[in-house]
């Protein structure tokens, strides 16, 4: 009976929780009001889309939040029966990392890159854990790495981070996260920078956490990984609440317009393609044997001493107005293809041709006439716009280069400015100030301004939240009837992928495993490692699939 | 300011808000700004002359001595002394517009329009008499001037004196010895001994008047004719009286030497009457109130000028290595690998030669000037900031927004100039008061040494230089360091504000 109680006692209560930021001249509610419960080894979803409070409500739970200008203004956070926000300083630390602990989103940064990874966990034992030896630290150390999926843990452990790979950092700090066992975890979008593979490791580990009776809170903007992992939901816009729910009851039956809006927007396997597949006549791009190798150079002399073959040998024909869509997972070379395509990289093998005109071996002003045709938009829409410019130079500069204009002319930039459905009086801003799907509408236009032939999207939705991913989507879809374009859309979204393109490739170290309609690959993936990939991608609501919670 | 960039505009606000920073920006923008116009604030020359109902510019044009005096001289007057004459006098409509310190850098100021307070300063000192004696080994003496004073007629040798006399004729070695004589009026003393090849001939006795300890009474003062003496003045004896009034008088124009005398009770004294005389370097004055340097130049105006001189250098000279720096920095940044490698190694081997050497050297090739000086150390300054515009350009190059430059087909050097370039500038903004404020300490240290500006330029360095020759002349260190410091505190407050303004990381702290 006592267990019974136990068992019902939230482990974590958040009572009205109001978070603001001070700037220097405005005031920025981030979270507002906000109450709910977390059970002991449940895991609770937190989702929304950036902006919406979801980061900084968990920050609060441990008082991370930069502070200054971080103020907690109201609300309670009860833990263990003590008030979180009122907690001195001291107490709090003893709670952060030994009863509530974080996972963050970038594994790369959060190991110190000057100790090595057993040192680093044995320094939160020596905090948290003074009376334990120094044997039996070590001890525990390794059966962790062990745990967490480190293979040889005896030996690795006197690595440095640097010397793991990008997945193994992330379960190092899930690892640390983990150790002490705490009552609860903060993960912050731990699998957003791993590709589909590796998060599904990851979630593996959680799912046997949540088994010692470790409750979760899974912070994320992805509905797929929501519905793999979490038994509850709360979906959070503009710092408020606006829908909570057991997982399997909201996304059948959401109740706000909202959390529909947010679920009809991820984009789905079983979503049907956009377009038949066109007959495709005129031949645009064709590669034959292309080769993008980057030697490894070693030593004082620094001697080639091998290479990463990134493309190794692909053939591949673009044909006008055709849409292929390249997937793999990262380090698989497919954004190389792209870079080599424009000429970011050079091409060190194979031939490649554009319309029939050879392009390998092509250099500095004959490449900037070809890149009229073929044109580039990057992952990351904050980066790739120049800070220091205003959006109609930015629009204008290319053409005018080209010699297509003779002048920052504004009718000019208005008229691709409301092609990808912006307002024209936007030109005279600077690209701080639009929203990230604003500013990736941008780029579109910037592009399109050249009026290319084929654009090359390098993961160029991956960045955006969900809604806004879906209205670029359909841009492009727009955009590729309104001006017949090609487009090579390199993406580790299958699920995107299948919704956009004629004809997909699978890339696995440099080489083409696999090809055909997406309809095709997905429904009958012939090669094991697109089988393996299919079986890693998170599909919300999906029936027929087995979820990790289950 | 609404052309900058909003970015810019927010942190110049951000800047205007550290309030340290804001107002040494203004105190020095100011500074600078006087100094440019220095030759209105301080010029030997007069800017406007009116002269029998015409107006002169003499600043600009040649005025003759020709036309005061008719006497066919074709060179500039002395306007100072011109003024003072008859020529100018009140009610003769003729007159001269001054700036407001009549001096330029260059004058050395005559000592004799050096306002002095006219005293004299007199004062009686008792003197201490001394004498000797030669002694031979028969005891023979021969006695000194003024010897009659301390012994009479008969001399009597203490008995330690005849023991040490003995021994030195004995050609053995002695210490030193002095001995109270049994009067009480004066010493007996010999020096110390080592012995020679043969025993002296004779031996030297020094006799030493007994004074009490350094008697300096301080000095009377009379100031002009005034008929005010001091006390004593009266019991001197008629003679010395006379000789001492004669003295008196002459002493107004040129220095005088002091007057012996005994009193009543045989007593030796002197009378010494000083005037305060001007001598290079001078203390401040009257219209020099920073004082005069060793070659008679007003430091004040020297300071005014030297502040100019330093300004100037610092400012252009860290905008040529900025320039320089940006330059190459960027371009072995931006194209990276092979010429990137080369180049930093070329950049090592001419930094290695020393800048001291470089500069002496070329100082005596082509002769010592500002241009020079500015040339050598512009050439050697602009490597420290290739290095962080470098490393800005490698950074930037392979940033997202750099990329999709290239891929839209523009040419190089646009990217560079427009794309990479204004993201750059951040640690030039940054850098900039603190490489000014480090080239203007060099050029001050330079001077120093003596290396710097040609000689008689006016310059900190130098009067610091003179400092050390002339140690008790504290004006000629105070009051350039204080200007060196003022500069220097001014300009890295200002770097400081900059580079808070400036930080994308600011004030982040973690409730920990």
């Amino acid at each position: 009976m006592k267990e019974r109680t136990e068992q019902n006692q939230p482990v974590l209560r958040v009572r009205n929780l109001s978070v603001a930021f001070q700037t220097e001249d405005r005031r920025v509610q981030a979270v507002e009001n906000l109450s709910f419960d977390v059970m002991p080894g449940e895991v609770l979803g937190l989702v929304g889309e950036s902006g919406s409070g979801k980061t900084v409500t968990g920050m609060s739970i441990l008082r991370l939040n930069p502070s200054p200008p971080a103020q907690y203004t109201g609300g309670e956070i009860w833990f263990e029966g003590q008030d979180l926000l009122k907690l001195p300083t001291e107490q709090l630390r003893e709670i952060r990392g030994s009863k509530i602990s974080a996972i963050f989103q970038e594994p790369m940064t959060a190991l110190s890159p000057l100790q090595t990874v057993g040192e680093q966990l044995r320094e939160l034992l020596n905090l948290h854990r003074p009376l334990m030896t120094e044997r039996e630290k070590t001890a525990l150390v390794v059966e962790w790495l062990a745990k967490v999926g480190i293979p040889e843990p005896e030996k690795r452990q006197h690595q440095y981070p640097f010397q793991y790979s990008g997945g193994m950092r992330q379960r190092v700090t899930i690892a640390m996260a983990l150790m002490l066992e705490p009552r609860l975890v903060i993960a912050d979008e731990p699998t957003t920078a791993l590709d589909v593979t590796l998060q599904a490791q990851v979630f593996d580990l959680m799912m046997e956490m949540k088994a010692d009776k470790t409750s979760l809170l899974f912070i994320t903007h992805d509905m797929g990984v929501v519905w793999e992992l979490c038994d509850r939901v709360l979906v959070m816009k503009e710092a408020r609440q606006v829908e909570t729910g057991e997982t399997n009851a909201l996304f059948a039956r959401p109740q706000q317009d909202y959390t529909r809006a947010l679920l009809q927007a991820v984009p789905r396997l079983d979503d049907a393609p956009s377009r038949e597949m066109p007959d495709f006549e005129e031949e645009l791009i064709r590669t034959e044997n292309l080769q993008t190798w980057f030697p490894i150079k070693k030593g004082m002399f620094a001697r080639t001493v091998g290479h990463v073959k990134a493309v190794d040998g692909l053939d591949m024909v673009i044909h006008a107005g055709e849409t292929v869509g390249i997937v793999g997972e990262s380090g698989s070379g497919k954004s190389t293809l792209g870079r080599t395509l424009i000429g970011l990289e050079r091409a060190t093998g194979g031939e490649f041709w554009i319309e029939g005109q050879p392009l390998r071996g092509v250099r500095g002003g004959r490449w900037r006439m070809i890149r009229r045709q073929i044109a580039m938009i990057f992952q990351d829409p904050y980066s790739s716009l120049n800070g220091r410019m205003k959006i109609l130079d930015l629009i204008t500069e290319a053409p005018i280069v080209h010699g297509l204009l003779a002048k920052p002319d504004p009718d000019f930039a208005a008229r691709w400015l409301e092609e990808v459905g912006l307002e024209a009086d936007m030109m005279h801003r600077y690209p701080h100030e639009f929203s990230g799907g604003q500013r990736q509408r941008i780029c579109i236009a910037r592009v399109l301004a050249l009026e290319p032939k084929l654009i090359i999207c390098d993961e160029a939705v991956s960045a955006l939240d969900v809604t806004i991913q879906a209205q670029i989507l359909d841009l492009f879809l727009e955009l590729r009837e309104r001006h017949q374009l090609a487009y090579l859309f390199i993406s580790h979204d299958l699920s995107v992928v299948k919704r956009i393109c004629d004809q997909v490739l699978v890339m696995q170290n440099g080489k083409a495993v696999e090809r055909g309609t997406p309809s095709r690959v997905i429904e009958q993936p012939e090669h094991p490692y697109t089988q393996k990939l299919l079986q890693a991608v998170p599909s919300p609501g999906d029936p027929t699939r087995q979820r990790r919670r289950d | 300011m609404a052309w900058l960039n909003p970015a810019t505009r927010e942190r110049l606000k951000r800047f205007r808000r550290m309030r340290r920073a804001w107002f040494s920006l203004w105190i020095l923008m100011i500074l600078f700004v006087l100094s440019l116009f220095s030759e209105l604030i301080a010029h030997g020359t007069p800017w406007l002359l009116r002269y029998e109902g015409r107006f002169y510019f003499p600043r600009v044009q040649n005025v003759a001595q020709d036309l005061f005096f008719a006497n066919g001289v074709r060179s500039e007057p002395d306007f100072h002394r011109l003024e003072d004459s008859e020529l100018f006098a009140d009610g003769t409509g003729n007159w001269m517009l001054w700036a407001p310190i009549r001096i330029s850098p260059e004058n050395t100021i005559s000592p004799d329009r050096i306002q002095l307070k006219d005293e004299l300063r007199v004062s009686r000192i008792r003197s201490q008499r001394v004498s000797d004696l030669r002694v031979n080994a028969a005891n023979a003496i021969r006695a000194g001037r003024g010897s009659e004073w301390f012994l009479g007629e008969v001399p009597e040798f203490p008995s330690p004196i005849q023991e040490a006399l003995a021994t030195r004729f004995r050609n053995e070695p002695s210490e030193s010895v002095e001995v109270k004589d049994a009067s009480g009026r004066f010493t007996w003393s010999l020096s110390g001994y080592t012995p020679r090849a043969s025993a002296p001939r004779s031996v030297r006795i020094f006799l030493r008047e007994i004074t009490s300890d350094n008697e300096r009474p301080a000095p009377f003062v009379i100031v002009g004719e005034s008929e005010d003496r001091p006390e004593w003045w009266a019991t001197l004896p008629d003679p010395v009286r006379k000789r001492a009034e004669a003295a008196l008088i002459e002493a107004q124009t040129v220095p005088v030497d002091a007057i012996p005398y005994t009193d009543g009770e045989g007593n030796a004294l002197e009378i010494r009457i000083d005037k305060e005389t001007v001598q290079f370097p001078f203390r401040p004055v009257k219209n020099h109130p920073f004082g005069l340097d060793q070659s008679g130049r007003d430091v004040l105006v020297l300071i005014l000028y030297a502040t100019r001189i330093s300004l100037l250098f610092g400012f252009i000279l860290v905008f040529c290595s900025m320039l320089l720096g940006t330059l190459l920095g960027g371009l072995q940044g931006y194209f990276g690998g092979r010429v990137d490698l080369i180049s930093q190694r070329l950049i090592e081997i001419y930094s290695a030669i020393p800048f001291l050497y470089a500069m002496i050297y070329m100082g005596s090739v082509f002769g010592r000037s500002f241009g020079l000086l500015l040339f050598v150390y512009a050439v050697f300054n602009w490597i420290g900031i290739s290095y962080y515009m470098r490393a800005e350009f490698l950074k930037l190059r392979r940033q997202p927004f750099t990329e999709a430059a290239h891929s839209l087909g523009l040419p190089t050097s646009r990217i560079m100039w427009k794309h990479i370039l204004p993201n750059a500038l951040v640690p030039l903004i940054t850098f900039f008061p603190f490489s000014l404020v480090g080239a203007i300490g060099s050029l001050s240290a330079l001077d120093y040494i003596g290396f710097g500006l040609p000689v008689g330029t006016p310059s900190w360095g130098d009067l610091l230089n003179q400092a050390q020759t002339y140690r008790y002349a504290w004006w000629l260190i105070v009051y350039p360091a204080l200007t060196l410091f003022l500069v220097i505190l001014l300009g890295v407050f200002i770097g400081e504000g900059l580079r808070t303004a400036f930080d994308p990381k600011r004030e982040t702290h973690w409730e920990a």
